[in-house]
């Protein structure tokens, strides 16, 4: 019987409704066992602060798009690429072990379904965004996710951003990232995400295509990382 | 470039001392933005003006000198469309130009917020699409009158434009304008690269001289946004490999809703309005604007624009099912209900009659419903369509004039009388046998009889010939009339589904949505005609296909095993090859939420899928509806008209049976019967002599 893709389905009136040039990012977060507690707590107010600072320009609460997928024993798309006005910050509960590397390649996988649908819609778009934030390292095959990411960087089909609460792995992680990964200072979640909207506004007022450079996030009084 | 930028907002900003030209002290308020090159603070005590500072304490000579020109050059028409540069700000100790003082546009938002589906809802509510068109005209205005004074854009892009609430619209950010002093162009070192024509797409802009060529096609993307509900006319969807970037599309000129699709390789995206939704005009300027030859480009002139647009506000024309919805004139059905109807957004909704959510929406929609009054084709006037008879010949009150014939006529009743008589008298006889030879002969051949012999004919001729007429011309009259009541009834009847299904309950719309969709896969399947794909199924013969005509089986839908066992010489191998085509042709099958809705979102949400395919399906009823009333009317002046001309013909068939009649009447009644045709008058003319002589034979 014939089969109807979701996306042809649904998208085609989400973007006749806003057919703005899109900046899609990824969220990859670790929700396994070790971020219970604070962790979790301080990052799922982070995505309301992160919501509420893009809903705050009207250009950017039209282009940037937010995906989640969350990895707590499995990997599962949490939030469909949204627009501020429909994020809803999901509720993130800590289980399970740490599946980085297949997290990575479904939001290497979810970045490219997102480009095609665009482009049957007509819809340009910026270099997506794919943002980790762990607190450990990976206990699957991450090794193959490498050579993914490090191509992806090179034909800039993506920007893949590593932060590392504490606890993580720094050297796996700049193994995995072509950029330096960042560690977050202490739970400083609302300024990372108040730094993420920024940059993104940034982005988002640009031209597809144009080099935009970001404020540093590990200086200055809204700083919240180290190297 | 001072767009405004939250992330530096929070940072404390110090506030200069600056004076004005004539030293005085100019009060800073509050900084309300700040951006790359400058911060804009209010004025303490001047709330209809603004000032921008520098971040950098001495300009360089050229950007001094562009701004003492921009303030120069300020006119009234300059500053009734921009926030002109009115005056400088200096500092107290070095006298240098620190920044300048500008109109504060008030009420007024960015252009994107207009054109944007959900902004406008929230800022421009009563904004429908007239009023996009308006802007648009308004926004070619403003460049045309900048570029009267020669100034130009240069970095045109939805950043630096504020639309009010009356459509008028105010440029922003002038100071990045190119302006000419004394033959020195102060460039504009700036651009938009989704706004930038294809001939400056990756040049360094700060060492190119703009022209009014290039702002048009900035002016272009700028109305192509408006008029589009903020679609770019380089985002398409590309059918050749790789990825197209906008930069790419235009700088190959890869215009999306171009005609010319086999140059552009571009198909428009879904759910947009199409360039034929609006005037030919204003297609063509859009053709100039993006698909001008690089090398010598000619694009339409703020003036066209001007032109072109004025024409679509005066003809455009309110939907009669929604009335939000406005189009041009040179559509012939609504475009956004076409959108809708296929699944796409709402761009323009009634704020006044509903809120936007499907219930309010549904209501209105009952309301309208309601209203389909009993639509009534016209009936077919029988009685009208009888052919007519003969009037009844009317004795005029005057004695009729009596001419030769009727005289030759009487004279041969003398005659048979004196024939008849004779027969005891052979004198007697002989001269009522010349008299009625003589009377009767000149009757056949003179000139009186035989003209009225041929009147009667001729006018015999012509009445049945125009009675025939009359007749295919009514059969003619039913025959039109029938069809079109059967294309009527046939339409009907496609309402009324859709009425039923409109009534039907929520728990009834798996049942229905099922339905459509075996309707349109079964109307997918006829159109796969098996004549034109006799060569892809092998072993089909011609015969055999003549052969499946003759059994109505002439189509992929047609082909059912059931069907093709009755058809005789059909062998089994083809028989398969049928059927494999068959399900070929229904793997192809896609099937298009026609109603907006399907099986899944009803899954997902019953009550909302459900109002939503009410919303969409009580449109096409109402649409349904229209039509129906239109092809009632079409039919009853079709069918005016046509009974008009039958009954003028008739008209004319009875003044002509009239006249006939009368001529008949003038005639005396014994030379009417004796004149018939004539083989009666010589049958006469020689019968009375005969019959003289014989009664004579027998009497003596």
């Amino acid at each position: 019987m014939d089969q109807l893709s979701a996306e042809s389905a649904f998208s085609s009136v989400e973007f006749a409704e806003n057919p703005e040039p899109r900046v899609p990012c990824v969220l990859v977060v670790d929700t396994s066992t070790s971020m219970q507690g604070l962790k979790l707590i301080e990052l799922s107010k982070g995505l309301a602060t992160y919501r509420d600072q893009l809903m705050k320009d009207a250009l950017a609460s039209k282009r940037v798009e937010v995906g989640i997928i969350t990895f707590g024993g499995r990997v599962q798309r949490r939030t469909k690429f949204v627009t501020a006005p429909d994020f809803v910050p999901p509720q993130l509960d800590a289980i399970g072990g740490t599946p980085m590397g297949e997290a990575i390649l479904e939001a290497i996988t979810m970045v490219e379904e997102r480009k095609q649908a665009y482009r049957e819609n007509g819809i340009a778009y910026y270099r997506p965004w794919i943002f980790l934030i762990t607190d450990g390292e990976p206990n699957d095959h991450w090794k193959p996710v490498c050579s993914r990411v490090e191509a992806g960087e090179k034909d800039k089909s993506f920007c893949f951003f590593a932060v590392g609460v504490e606890g993580a792995n720094m050297e796996v992680l700049s193994e995995i990232s072509v950029r330096k990964p960042l560690w977050l200072m202490g739970l400083k979640f609302h300024e990372l995400f108040t730094w993420l909207s920024n940059s993104q506004q940034a982005v988002s007022q640009s031209s597809p295509g144009e080099e935009v450079a970001l404020q540093d996030p590990t200086s200055g009084p809204t700083g919240w990382a180290a190297i | 470039m001072t767009r405004p930028s939250s992330s530096l907002l929070r940072q404390p900003l110090d506030k200069p001392l600056l004076y004005d030209s004539s030293d005085r002290v100019v009060p800073l308020g509050d900084a309300i933005g700040a951006g790359g090159e400058g911060t804009v603070f209010e004025i303490n005590g001047h709330p209809k003006l603004l000032a921008k500072v520098y971040h950098k304490a001495s300009l360089n000579d050229q950007h001094d000198h562009k701004l003492r020109t921009l303030v120069s050059l300020g006119a009234e028409d300059l500053l009734g469309i921009a926030a002109w540069p009115r005056a400088l700000l200096f500092d107290p100790r070095t006298k240098a130009v620190r920044g300048l003082m500008m109109d504060r546009v008030a009420d007024a938002h960015p252009l994107h917020e207009l054109y944007g589906t959900t902004s406008r809802s929230r800022t421009f509510p009563q904004a429908q699409w007239g009023h996009l068109v308006l802007a648009a005209r308004n926004l070619a205005a403003a460049f045309g009158t900048l570029h009267e004074r020669g100034v130009l854009v240069g970095d045109v892009n939805q950043g630096n434009l504020l639309v009010d609430g009356k459509m008028c619209v105010r440029m922003i950010d002038c100071d990045s304008f190119q302006v000419t002093h004394r033959k020195h162009v102060f460039r504009c070192p700036v651009g938009t690269p989704h706004f930038t024509p294809p001939e400056l797409q990756s040049m360094k802009l700060a060492d190119v001289d703009r022209t009014a060529e290039h702002d048009a096609f900035g002016l272009a993307i700028l109305i192509f946004h408006l008029l589009f509900v903020g679609r770019h006319p380089f985002a398409g969807r590309y059918q050749g490999p790789g990825d197209m970037t906008i930069e790419k599309a235009i700088a190959e000129r890869r215009f999306a809703f171009s005609h010319n699709r086999s140059d552009t390789q571009v198909d428009p995206p879904p759910a947009s309005l199409r360039l034929d939704d609006l005037p030919h005009g204003i297609g063509e300027l859009f053709e100039r604007a993006f698909r001008a030859d690089i090398d010598n480009p000619v694009r339409p002139k703020p003036e066209e624009w001007i032109g072109e647009l004025e024409t679509l506000i005066k003809q455009r024309r309110v939907c009669p099912i929604e009335e939000a919805h406005v189009y041009s004139s040179a559509s012939l059905d609504c475009p956004w209900c076409r959108i809708e109807n296929a699944g796409g957004p709402s761009f323009f909704l009634n704020i006044g009659a509903v809120d936007g959510t499907s219930e309010s929406r549904l209501a209105a929609l009952d309301a309208q419903l309601e209203k389909i009054e009993a639509i009534q084709f016209p009936e077919l006037p029988t009685l009208t369509l009888k052919l007519p008879r003969l009037p009844m010949a009317m004795q005029s009150a005057k004695a009729p004039q009596r001419g030769t014939a009727d005289w030759l006529a009487a004279g041969w009743i003398g005659s048979a009388a004196l024939c008849l008589g004779g027969a005891f008298c052979g004198p007697v006889l002989a001269a009522g046998a010349v008299g009625s030879l003589a009377t009767a002969g000149m009757l056949a051949f003179g000139k009186a009889g035989k003209q009225r012999r041929q009147t009667l004919v001729e006018a015999d001729a012509a009445l049945n010939e125009r009675l025939r007429k009359l007749a295919a011309g009514s059969s003619k009259i039913s025959a039109d009339h029938g069809k079109r009541l059967e294309e009527y009834d046939a339409y009907a009847a496609s309402v009324s589904t859709g009425i039923q299904r409109y009534k039907a309950d929520t728990e009834d719309m798996e049942t229905i949505l099922r339905q459509l969709r075996i309707e349109q896969k079964e109307d997918f399947l006829r159109g796969y005609s098996i004549r034109d794909y006799r060569r892809r199924i092998p072993g089909l013969t011609p015969q055999m296909v003549a052969m499946l005509d003759s059994y109505s089986i002439d189509s992929a839908y047609h082909v059912q095993k059931i069907l093709l066992t009755g058809v005789p010489g059909l062998t089994p191998a083809v028989m398969l090859e049928l059927q494999a085509w068959r399900t070929r042709v229904e793997e192809k099958f896609e099937y298009k939420a026609e109603e907006g809705i399907t099986e899944r979102e009803l899954n997902a949400d019953k009550q909302e899928a459900t109002r939503r395919f009410k919303i969409a399906l009580a449109r096409k009823i109402l649409q349904g509806a229209k039509r129906m009333r239109s092809m009632a009317f079409a039919a009853q002046g079709q069918l005016d008209q046509a009974i008009a001309v039958y009954k003028r013909h008739v008209e004319q068939w009875r003044g002509l049976a009239h006249q006939r009649q009368q001529t008949q009447a003038a005639r005396a009644p014994w030379e009417r019967k004796l004149n018939l045709n004539l083989a009666t008058v010589i049958g006469a003319g020689v019968g009375a002599p005969l019959v003289g002589a014989l009664l004579w034979l027998i009497v003596r």
